[in-house]
């Protein structure tokens, strides 16, 4: 089986740990929104 | 200051206002769906968009549906310039065979572009292919200024509607935006920079003799330059236009190539302020009282013109220490530009310069003509408060009115607590909730500014890079997060910026400062659209008069004054003393 080189395996590494972090910032932002719906007066 | 600095700003500010007007109008009639004079030729493009992409524009959203619609549009926005950057070398107009991007790179200009910060940490003509800069960035220039429109129209709903449970449709706002402004105004600029030697082209970049040939530093002879070319005039229209700022180039529009002449230099300079001018006529016109839109501008231009000046004077005054160095002539002539000259473009001098640099900032645009790490201390500083006041002197395509607004809101409950009545604006009542998304709208990007600040200066990967030792290096990293912080991208220089620490922790500052923002914005537009409408009154606070506009000033400049003094004081206003002489 042919081994992909160290630079590949690390940056697929940090393409997946980016691509992650920016979706996790989108949550964030998705539940300030709800907080923000939570907060309004019924 | 020379008469040469008054006029050109004096001139400047008639010509944006007398454009914007027209354009204000024609913007309200776009957004609104009114038939307009462009109606018979792009209708046709508007209505194939929705076909596409299957949507319904007379569909209404509630502001959670849009605010949905608008973050995930954003997001697969993002992704797109994220992968384009990482798998350019493998795809087509690549004529110089430029590798893929670095992923924190990748990420930092994926947000960059998408927030519509366009902050960059690389140089375009070593870094972006055809392809990355026309699909990727180009792209965004035109969708994440019309995302900014989309929130500034929601909110405008929110204050016209009565008992209304809908703020718009996102879709409909998006592609009205694009389609009837962004582009025919992109395309005109393009054209009018191309025929003045912008460049628009996708050969491979030249390599042309000198006309005299010198020794380089290794003692070899250089006799030859490599040019860089590519579609730059299409990027740089919409890069103004759109209060974009990523230069297709690494000198941004100090390049010949982006920038050639002086036309070309005023027709950009008015197109950095000209949407986010004639917004606020858009403004009157959908609320129906024109004298709105004119107490927002009157503001506006008040706060740019009390900025403006200052950083032209200094700029033209120089530095006094040069002229105790004999030899060094800083007068201002026939023959030489004269003032503070480092830094600068010899076309254009210390009030050309000046005047971009105070609309770049104003409006959350961030292209440069001259390298702001180079202004006097003070004169670096005018920018930097700009930036801080929250982009909202004009500020950014849609995002500029929307955060006026916000700061009109809190004027308002300011003088409502101070005469002991209900604040109401536009026959709304501001009540609690409206304050608390208001705060927090208003409190975003100075967090992001002073934390990621502080964080630069205390982690060893941020200290690594800061290459001025002192107080100007501290300069150099409040301007790097006020930058992002407020969605600018305008960069001081001078910071090594291109590392995986700044990457991130400037992306994080970008992503926050645009996204967590616009949510209680569309919060306010919801909650004011479904609040039923008050008739004016004798106890109603006028919100049109020069009063009002006062109060406007004044909210806009305590909130920042308070906010970033003290980290101001230890930067530029140090460096400032230091340079007068001030004994320590």
């Amino acid at each position: 089986m042919v081994r992909a080189p160290d630079s590949v395996r690390r940056d697929a590494m940090n393409d997946f740990l980016y691509i992650g972090f920016a979706a996790l910032m989108l949550a964030a932002v998705l539940g300030l929104a709800r907080l923000c719906d939570a907060l309004r007066p019924k | 200051m020379t008469p040469n600095g008054w006029m050109l700003i004096a001139f400047y500010t008639v010509m944006l206002i007398l454009l914007a007007w027209p354009l204000g109008g024609f913007f309200a009639d776009a957004l609104e769906g009114r038939r307009n004079f462009l109606t018979g030729l792009l209708g046709p493009v508007e209505r194939l968009c929705y076909r596409l992409a299957g949507v319904r524009p007379e569909e209404e959203m509630g502001w959670r549906r849009y605010t949905v619609a608008m973050l995930a549009f954003n997001a697969v926005g993002l992704l797109v310039v994220y992968l384009l950057q990482r798998a350019q070398a493998w795809l087509p107009l690549n004529p110089q065979g430029l590798g893929p991007v670095t992923p924190d790179s990748s990420i930092n200009t994926a947000i960059s572009f998408a927030t519509n910060t366009n902050w960059q940490g690389y140089g375009g003509e070593t870094t972006m292919s055809y392809l990355t800069q026309v699909l990727g960035l180009a792209v965004q220039n035109f969708v994440s200024a019309a995302s900014g429109i989309a929130v500034m129209a929601a909110l405008i709903r929110g204050l016209t509607r009565r008992s209304a449970d809908t703020i718009g449709s996102f879709w409909a706002d998006l592609v009205r935006s694009t389609v009837y402004v962004m582009l025919p105004l992109s395309l005109v600029l393009a054209v009018v920079l191309m025929s003045q030697g912008v460049v628009q082209n996708f050969h491979a970049y030249k390599t042309v003799p000198l006309v005299e040939s010198f020794t380089g530093a290794n003692r070899s002879v250089v006799s030859t330059q490599v040019l860089p070319m590519g579609p730059a005039a299409s990027q740089i229209a919409v890069k103004q236009l759109g209060t974009n700022g990523g230069g297709f180039f690494n000198v941004n529009s100090a390049h010949p190539f982006e920038n050639p002449t002086p036309f070309t230099n005023f027709l950009e300079l008015l197109a950095i302020l000209l949407i986010p001018a004639a917004l606020c006529f858009t403004f009157g016109r959908m609320v129906e009282d024109r004298r709105q839109g004119w107490a927002v501008l009157a503001a506006m231009t008040a706060l740019f013109l009390m900025f403006t000046v200052p950083v032209v004077w200094l700029e033209e005054a120089g530095n006094p220490r040069l002229a105790n160095i004999a030899g060094v002539d800083a007068t201002i002539s026939d023959l030489q530009p004269g003032g503070n000259m480092e830094g600068k473009e010899a076309r254009f001098g210390p009030a050309l310069s000046g005047l971009w640099a105070s609309a770049t900032t104003a409006a959350s645009n961030g292209s440069v003509n001259a390298m702001h790490d180079s202004f006097t201390p003070l004169g670096g500083m005018v920018p930097m408060i700009l930036m801080q006041l929250g982009e909202v002197v004009y500020g950014g395509v849609g995002s500029g009115l929307y955060g006026m607004l916000i700061f009109v809101l809190v004027a308002v409950f300011v003088a409502g607590l101070m005469v002991g009545r209900t604040p109401e604006y536009l026959g709304k009542k501001i009540e609690a909730f409206e304050m608390k998304m208001a705060a927090l709208v208003i409190l975003i990007p100075p967090a992001m500014v002073l934390l990621g600040t502080a964080w630069a200066l205390i982690a060893p990967s941020g200290r690594a890079t800061i290459f001025n030792p002192g107080v100007h290096g501290f300069s150099e990293v409040l301007y790097a997060f006020s930058s992002a912080g407020n969605n600018n991208g305008s960069a001081f220089a001078g910071l090594g910026a291109n590392t995986p620490f700044y990457h991130v922790t400037l992306g994080i500052a970008m992503f926050f400062s645009r996204y967590a923002l616009m949510v209680p914005v569309l919060a306010i537009a919801g909650s004011l659209a479904a609040k039923k409408k008050i008739p004016s009154g004798p106890g109603t606070l006028p919100t049109h008069t020069p009063l009002f506009v006062v109060l406007i000033i004044a909210t806009v400049l305590i909130v920042g004054a308070l906010t970033f003094f003290p980290a101001l004081a230890v930067g530029p206003i140090v460096e400032h003393l230091m340079m007068a002489g001030v004994p320590r």
